[in-house]
């Protein structure tokens, strides 16, 4: 049995189809990157694998339940049981400090807890940056609080949204080889949308959209 | 806990936007202000009002019209009713002075000092002092310390006068004793002729019809024209402030909804995160209504004391002294204050909950 | 009139089908989440046979004594619910007092019967006082059957709100609330805020309830002490008495008996509140933190409905005592004399009546000793005649309080009702004839009762 499996999966706003007909399945503790033109519905996909979005019709069954046809609140539960989401901008609530931004996490999870925050970002090698603002973090740092953020409650699936758009190369490779240090520490799976080809190496499998419709699925060899 | 955090991230979060909440709360201050001082003063009205009625006596007469008269237990079960202020009660009769038939009013000796009457003397003390109206003063060419032989068939008693009343009345030309001397005079009666009844300002016919329900055999008058107006006046002023107050109220809900409208937009990054973290709608929600309900308890404090200075600075002007607030005034206040706030934002946050977190975060 | 009544039969119907309809549903959330939710049907068959008993009532005389009885039993069940409740809520602090219970729950047949037993106490002086109140309601109307027809308009009312409510609530949310002492709490709650039998709630018990208790513990107290009494110690009687006095004090009374109602629920809020975090197999991180959030969580929620108890009868309680401290009237003793023998009060006379319902006192003079005798017609229409002291607390008298006469001393109020039974801080009954002019009493009678007032601080010493 797949860990997540999508079936004809499709979605539409007002006027648009963003997605046509998405068939997947994806193994528990795979790394897999989405990537393909802007408007091809790959950010789609993230959200709604990620418990963020409902599809139009089509269902998907992730680790035996199925989303599809999850209430309001149903899915909030599961995505702060399941999921870690990253975003392109890190969207750090800019008047709490590093710690407090992970201890939010925690809150709505079940209750927040300064010591376990403060080890989650020693972990991501923020240990000297624990109690300043977003402010005062680079782009790299403020992505990792943003990945420690994400982790903290265990998820099994790490949802990432162009997470190095806006930082540079070496920081880029910084943050996605953390990434994939914690991805062999704790085997969650990774969904990852990039349009960086640099990025879209890393990882196991490349999911390229075009049109709101898969184009091509390649595994890449390393396990 | 959960609590700590809670109370952190709150407490931080408002201290972020200071100003804003304190406009929001400037705003039910001045709702509540303007509420409470519309209480304040219709409250002090209403006693100002009984106040000066009160010295033209009493405005219900209740007396029973089989001779019998009632038992005196009734003052306490009449002044039960929550309508009644007051009451009293009278024995009425005639007796023989000097070979002429006077009235005599037995009254309870304390009630005496409050009819307003003027007296020249010194009220009754001792067992067989009475005090007599002023007309008697010529008619019996009485001074005060004269004694008096009164009889009624062949009950003869000796009384002092020792003061004399004027009114304006009928009391001017009778006795007034006690009611044990009034009883003694008419010997195993212990019965009221009569009760005087003090009504609540603008409740008087109330109180008259629960009275008739008591004794429905007795003749109940009530003070009519005066009550009449006083009610119509009462009425009057309470449906001005009435309008006024929602007027108000309505302005007050406007501004606070729109404050929180802006607040939730402006904070909608927040809001979209707090969701992608798998917050449900009520644990992102509560932080908000908390916002609401800060505003109101601020705004409903201030507008308490600001309404209650400004109720009794128009008292001060129109009555010239100082009036009491009603007990249950500060939890009107505060109430409102909150339920003003809680109330104009509901909707806002609402609305602001079904933001999509997918296009807040995507932000390309 | 008409109409009046049938709003009160309206009334008293929602009242008593919301009561049970609100149980039931709170029973049955519980059940359901336990997978005991057969349970339910012994609480249902224990109100059904509530309501047919009660409805007996409908046929019988109901006499006086009978209103008086189930209004007595009323309180009885009352005191049960919350002695059992109290017996429950130390038994989740942790105080494994009661194995016997654990042995109860073990056995169907005896949970059945429990739960049955634990219905009918609870709903058949309600729904008696119920009906006794609509069948006098539908005296007072010219078509009796509008009473009975708007009572059933009320019940199903009641039906509709809660079939409504169990549609909005969660069965999951309900329960989360409830354990087996909250559930006991709650309906102890439902029965002090709406077990009168009027129309409307009222919230009755607690007077009683509390006067009675105050009267137990005062009695036992009091009766320990004058067993110790170390006879001609002089010093010690007075101190012990004003301890006493001051302990029973009107101030002091409320206190005791309102912290005798709240130990219990006070100390499991402690107790769940202070206790500390369970043991868990995960170590650390988010499952940790899960599992001692949803303890804590379950924790907190089960105390609400215990703290909520906690505040009602706070609340009431303040509320009673404010009205209790009305004025307590002590008339004054007319002189009487004896003539051969004998003590004649006349039942009337121009300054008085013995009928009218207060209190009066009258004082005979022998020798060098001042005795004094009250008299008061009770509601029922008899005359009681009584020693104006009690065989506890030194002779200060009584006085009357609305429908009590109360002890001067020690301020326990003793319903008028109830005058004429002998002990405790009851006023010493003395033998009596009566007549339409006359009340006799043998002098022998009174010197011979006079011996059982509390000698220990005779009259003059305590003048």
């Amino acid at each position: 049995m797949p860990f997540i499996e999508l079936k004809n999966v499709i979605k539409e706003y007002r006027n648009t189809h963003a997605l046509r007909g998405i068939d997947i399945s994806i193994e528990k503790g795979q790394w897999l990157n989405l990537v393909g033109p802007s408007g091809s519905g790959k950010s789609t996909l993230l959200n709604i694998i990620g418990c963020l979005d409902s599809p139009t019709s089509g269902g998907i069954v992730i680790d035996g339940a199925d989303i599809s046809s999850f209430s309001e609140d149903e899915m909030a539960v599961f995505r702060r049981e399941k999921t870690g989401f990253i975003f392109q901008q890190s969207h750090l609530i800019p008047y709490l400090s590093a710690v407090e931004n992970v201890m939010l996490s925690q809150y709505f999870h079940s209750m927040a807890d300064e010591k376990e925050a403060m080890e989650a970002l020693t972990r991501v090698g923020l240990g000297h940056r624990l109690h300043h603002r977003p402010s005062q973090l680079s782009g790299g740092e403020q992505q990792r609080v943003c990945i420690a953020r994400a982790l903290i409650n265990s998820p099994q699936i790490l949802l990432a949204d162009e997470p190095t758009g806006n930082l540079d190369r070496e920081n880029t490779k910084n943050i996605l080889e953390l990434v994939k240090r914690l991805h062999e520490e704790e085997h969650f799976t990774i969904i990852l949308v990039t349009h960086d080809p640099f990025v879209a190496q890393w990882g196991q499998r490349v999911l390229t959209m075009e049109d709101g419709r898969i184009k091509c699925d390649e595994f890449l060899c390393r396990l | 806990m959960r609590r700590k955090w809670f109370l952190f991230f709150f407490r931080r979060s408002v201290s972020q936007r200071k100003g804003r909440v304190a406009i929001a709360s400037a705003a039910v201050t001045l709702a509540v202000a303007v509420v409470t001082a519309m209480i304040g003063v219709t409250f002090g009205i209403r006693e100002k009002l009984g106040t000066e009625l009160k010295s033209y006596g009493a405005n219900i007469i209740v007396s029973s019209d089989k001779g019998e008269g009632f038992d005196p237990s009734l003052t306490d079960r009449i002044r039960s009713i929550a309508e009644v202020e007051d009451v009293t009660g009278q024995v009425l009769g005639t007796v023989i002075i000097n070979r002429q038939q006077l009235e005599v009013i037995g009254m309870d000796r304390g009630r005496a000092k409050e009819m307003g009457w003027r007296l020249t003397g010194r009220w009754p003390e001792k067992e067989n002092e009475v005090i007599a109206g002023i007309s008697l003063k010529a008619a019996l060419n009485l001074k005060e310390g004269t004694a008096v032989s009164v009889s009624k068939d062949d009950n003869t008693r000796e009384f002092i006068v020792s003061g004399f009343i004027e009114k304006g009345g009928t009391e001017d030309m009778a006795v007034i004793m006690s009611l044990k001397q009034a009883w003694s005079m008419y010997s195993g009666e212990g019965r009221l002729h009569t009760l005087l009844v003090r009504g609540r300002t603008g409740m008087i016919e109330q109180a008259a019809a629960k009275i008739r329900e008591l004794l429905p055999d007795a003749e109940i008058k009530t003070v009519r024209q005066v009550a009449m107006a006083e009610e119509a006046l009462l009425g009057k002023i309470q449906m001005l402030m009435l309008l006024v107050t929602i007027v108000v109220l309505t302005a007050t809900s406007i501004s606070v909804a729109s404050t929180m409208g802006a607040n939730v937009l402006e904070r909608r990054e927040e809001i979209g995160l707090m969701k992608a973290l798998g917050a449900s709608r009520s644990g992102i929600s509560i932080f908000y209504l908390a916002e609401s309900v800060l505003v109101g308890l601020s705004g409903g404090a201030a507008g308490l004391l600001v309404g209650a200075a400004a109720a009794q600075a128009v008292s001060k002007g129109a009555f010239n002294s100082y009036i009491g607030m009603p007990v249950y005034l500060p939890f009107i206040s505060m109430i409102m204050g909150i339920a003003v706030a809680l109330v104009s934002s509901w909707f806002p946050v609402q609305n602001a909950m079904k933001y999509d977190p997918a296009v807040i975060l995507r932000g390309e | 009139m008409s109409s009046f009544v049938v709003y009160e039969a309206f009334f008293a119907g929602l009242k008593e089908g919301l009561k049970a309809g609100i149980i039931w549903y709170v029973l049955a959330s519980l059940l359901h989440v336990k997978g005991m939710l057969r349970l339910q049907r012994a609480f249902i068959a224990g109100t059904l046979f509530s309501v047919i008993a009660a409805a007996s009532f409908l046929f019988l005389n109901v006499t006086p004594e009978i209103r008086e009885y189930i209004a007595n039993s009323g309180e009885m069940s009352f005191a049960l619910l919350l002695v059992a409740s109290a017996a429950a809520l130390l038994n989740s602090s942790g105080l494994r007092l009661f194995s016997l219970l654990d042995r109860v729950s073990g056995k169907a047949f005896l949970r059945n019967s429990a739960i049955f037993a634990a219905s009918a106490i609870f709903f058949v002086p309600d729904i008696s006082g119920t009906f006794i109140f609509i069948k006098d309601l539908s005296l007072l109307n010219e078509r009796a059957y509008q009473t009975y027809a708007s009572l059933a308009a009320g019940v199903s009312v009641s039906v509709l709100l809660i079939s409504a409510m169990s549609r909005l609530l969660s069965r999951g949310l309900v329960s989360s609330f409830f354990e087996l002492p909250q559930l006991l709490l709650f309906a102890s709650m439902m029965k002090l805020t709406a077990g009168g039998t009027g129309g409307i709630s009222e919230i009755s018990l607690i007077p009683a309830v509390q006067r009675g208790l105050m009267k137990l513990s005062h009695d036992i107290i009091h009766q320990t002490f004058v067993m110790l009494m170390v006879p001609d110690h002089p010093l010690l009687k007075t101190t012990t008495w004003n301890f006493i006095g001051f302990f029973f004090g009107p101030n002091i009374a409320s206190w005791e008996t309102l912290l005798l109602f709240l130990l219990c629920p006070l100390m499991f809020i402690y107790y769940s509140l202070a206790s500390p975090l369970p043991e868990t197999a995960a170590a650390a991180g988010a499952e940790r933190r899960r599992f001692v959030q949803s303890v804590l969580s379950d924790r907190r929620r089960k105390a609400v409905p215990v703290l909520l108890f906690v505040l009602l009868i706070s609340a009431s309680w303040f509320s009673q005592s404010g009205e209790k401290i009305s004025a307590v009237k002590v008339p004054k003793a007319k002189p009487v004399v004896e003539d051969r023998g004998m003590v004649l009060i006349p039942v009337t006379d121009p300054t008085m009546d013995l009928k009218d319902g207060s209190l009066h006192k009258f004082v005979l003079s022998r020798s060098d000793k001042e005795i004094r005798i009250m008299v008061i017609m009770k509601p029922d229409g008899r005359i009681s005649v009584c020693l104006d002291a009690c065989e506890i607390c030194p002779p200060d008298g009584y006085g009357l309080r609305e429908d009590h006469v109360v002890c001067l001393y020690c301020n326990t109020p003793i319903p008028v009702v109830s005058l004429g039974e002998p002990g405790g801080c009851n006023p010493i009954p003395l033998a009596f004839a009566a007549d339409d002019r006359f009340i006799r009493i043998a002098v022998d009678e009174i010197m011979k009762k006079r011996e059982l007032i509390n000698s220990s601080r005779s009259a003059e010493a305590a003048r």
